[in-house]
């Protein structure tokens, strides 16, 4: 306990004992998904130009001078390479890009990239099996199935009593260093845990914004929250009129869409006759001034519509717009300024979470946070191993006076009412840390 | 069943393939060369490509090479390969072109080496015929007719289950 000033009075030691070992107890929990989601996650915010590296034979194309071809020839190329139903077809974003075309056939959905400029088919994988879709699945962990999200849920909500208990024991209380210094050499423990305090008090900050506004993606929580906020008038904010028929069918299972438009319902077309070619919408999508890049859903049914979709960096060009299929006029149009206050506050979390609001900047001050992350899991590793004793855990001591736990109960159940989820998984890690201390005082052996 | 999401459609086309290669058709031998069943995919309304195909037999003792090819029915004419790579296909154009080694012989056939018929004005029509010539490194220009076949079928034979439409 090189960190506690002899001075210290016996009540601020009891309450550092305590702090210290729900520290200790977080950090063990949260230490390895801490490393995973900081990885994937600095991967994550780099995702256009990894992807458009490690899939340049198929996501990139020379850019030419000449016109690019009608969709509708694109498309046709792609069906004659992949046989199956055109589902949407997503515009290149830029000169160099190539056209995505999601074919479904009978074992699934292919993403088919065409270059638009000859309409050679540059090749096929399946839908959302870029190297970054897997690294985006692996980082919420749905890679490994439904409940395994709830995993991550729990460690946001830990890590932000990470952060919290940290800085707490991070309080100067007169020692000489480690508070914005590190003392010793990598030899001697309090090198670490100086090094361990000072990164976590740069980088505690990120991680309570990470945690928080990663959290609209849980598996409970933000799934709940979702429902309740996004739940109404057809999944649209409320300021937008929706006055069609709409089915059931919802704009998230065509194209991937912005948190507040998880629930947005795709309308249905209320024309008759002849239906506008691809080519028509893709035109009327121009001519209203969706930002490059879009996603276009197309009509599968005698109802069915084109909607168009987009949600670029800028977050303020956030745009979805349904087609009549027959008419071609719009039946419904919005945009990020149709959110209300806290949909525009959450979106604008989301979006800097993923490293678009500040371009390049964005991407690099999260990365130096995901790799300070990592130092900190590791330098806790490290200060944890030199201390443990040999052939135990190395729980810190429990505090002589128990009170001291009642107020860290106090904040810990505000936290757990708030997130559910979070909250369940600090009643078990009580009661595992109450049997514990039974455990230690009926044999000795395994006592700190 | 990951691993088998693009087979289906591949082997589709790959099946019609080996149909069309069973047809008979008009062979055409140029010295060492021997060029048979020469076609090309009939042309969906809006598409701007089709795939061309030919078996090239070389009973020569010279290693040769197919480096170009060009038909006046299209504005240029490509040589592709087309490779599989688990779930991922691609296809890149040859630009060293196609060896057809002594005593051997290449087939370009749907899901593997192919040409590639770009800038068609009028879309290939089933029953047509495609005047072609192929351009060898040694043997020189060969013309040749390719038959123009009707497009693939819906790959019916191979329907499995609907899944995974979620697209997780």
């Amino acid at each position: 306990m090189s960190a506690i000033p002899d001075t210290a009075r016996q009540s601020v030691g009891n309450l550092y004992r305590a702090v210290w070992r729900w520290h200790f107890y977080a950090g063990l929990l949260v230490l390895p998904f801490m490393i995973t989601l900081s990885i994937t996650g600095a991967m994550y915010v780099f995702r256009d130009e990894i992807d458009n590296w490690y899939h340049a034979d198929l996501k990139r194309v020379q850019v030419q001078d000449s016109q690019r071809l009608a969709p509708t020839a694109q498309v046709a190329s792609a069906l004659d390479a992949v046989p199956g139903t055109a589902v949407k077809y997503t515009d290149p974003a830029d000169p160099g890009a190539s056209t995505e075309i999601t074919v479904s056939t009978d074992r699934g959905k292919m993403a088919v990239y065409v270059n638009p400029y000859n309409g050679l088919v540059l090749g096929a994988m399946p839908d959302r099996s870029t190297i970054m879709w897997t690294v985006r699945t692996l980082h919420s962990f749905k890679y490994f199935g439904t409940w395994t999200r709830y995993l991550i849920e729990i460690a946001a909500g830990w890590s932000i009593l990470l952060v919290g208990t940290g800085i707490w024991l991070w309080w100067p209380r007169g020692q000489k260093g480690g508070i914005v210094s590190v003392r010793g050499r990598p030899q001697r423990r309090v090198f670490w845990r100086d090094l361990h305090a000072v990164t976590g008090l740069f980088v505690g900050f990120f991680i309570v914004f990470l945690a928080v506004t990663g959290m609209p993606w849980s598996g409970v929580w933000g799934g709940k929250v979702n429902e309740w906020a996004n739940g109404n008038n057809f999944g649209y904010p409320d300021g937008v009129r929706v006055n069609v028929p709409m089915s059931g069918q919802k704009l998230d299972e065509v194209a991937k869409a912005a948190w507040s438009l998880e629930q947005a319902r795709i309308p249905e077309s209320v024309g008759h006759g002849t239906p506008i070619t691809l080519d028509d919408a893709v035109a009327a999508f121009d001519r209203l001034g969706l930002h490059r890049g879009y996603a276009v859903g197309l009509p599968q049914k005698p109802e069915g519509v084109f909607s168009g979709s987009v949600y670029p960096d800028d977050l303020s060009r956030q745009r979805v717009v349904h087609l009549d299929q027959y008419g071609g006029q719009p039946l419904l149009d919005m945009g990020y300024a149709d959110y209300g206050p806290l949909g525009k506050w959450l979106e604008w979390g989301i979006n800097t979470h993923m490293g678009q609001t500040f371009g390049v900047l964005n991407q690099i001050i999260l990365l130096a946070a995901c790799a300070a992350i990592v130092l900190l899991a590791v330098s806790a590793a490290v200060m944890w191993w030199k201390r443990r004793p040999s052939g135990s855990l190395g729980v810190p001591p429990l505090p002589t006076d128990r009170r001291v736990f009642r107020g860290l109960i106090a904040i810990l159940a505000v936290g757990g009412v708030i997130f559910p989820l979070v909250g369940a998984s600090l009643l078990v890690m009580l009661a595992l840390d109450m049997a514990y201390v039974r455990l230690s005082r009926r044999n000795p052996a395994v006592t700190t | 069943m990951k691993s088998r999401t693009l087979a289906a459609p591949m082997l589709g086309v790959l099946f019609l393939g080996l149909l069309a290669a069973s047809a008979s058709a008009d062979a055409v031998t140029h010295g060492d060369l021997l060029l048979s069943d020469g076609y090309v995919r009939a042309m969906p309304p809006d598409a701007p490509v089709a795939g061309g195909y030919v078996t090239i037999a070389n009973k020569g003792s010279q290693d040769d090479r197919l480096v170009a090819a060009r038909s006046p029915r299209a504005g240029a004419v490509q040589i592709h390969e087309m490779t599989m790579n688990g779930d991922v296909m691609k296809m890149r154009e040859l630009p060293d072109g196609l060896p057809v080694p002594a005593g051997g012989s290449v087939e370009l056939k749907p899901g593997g080496y192919h040409l590639m018929f770009m800038q068609v004005p009028t879309p290939f029509a089933e029953g047509e015929t495609v005047e072609t010539t192929l351009v060898f490194e040694k043997a020189g220009e060969v013309a040749l007719p390719f038959a123009v076949r009707a497009m693939h079928a819906a790959p019916a034979a191979h329907q499995g289950h609907a899944s995974d439409h979620s697209g997780h």
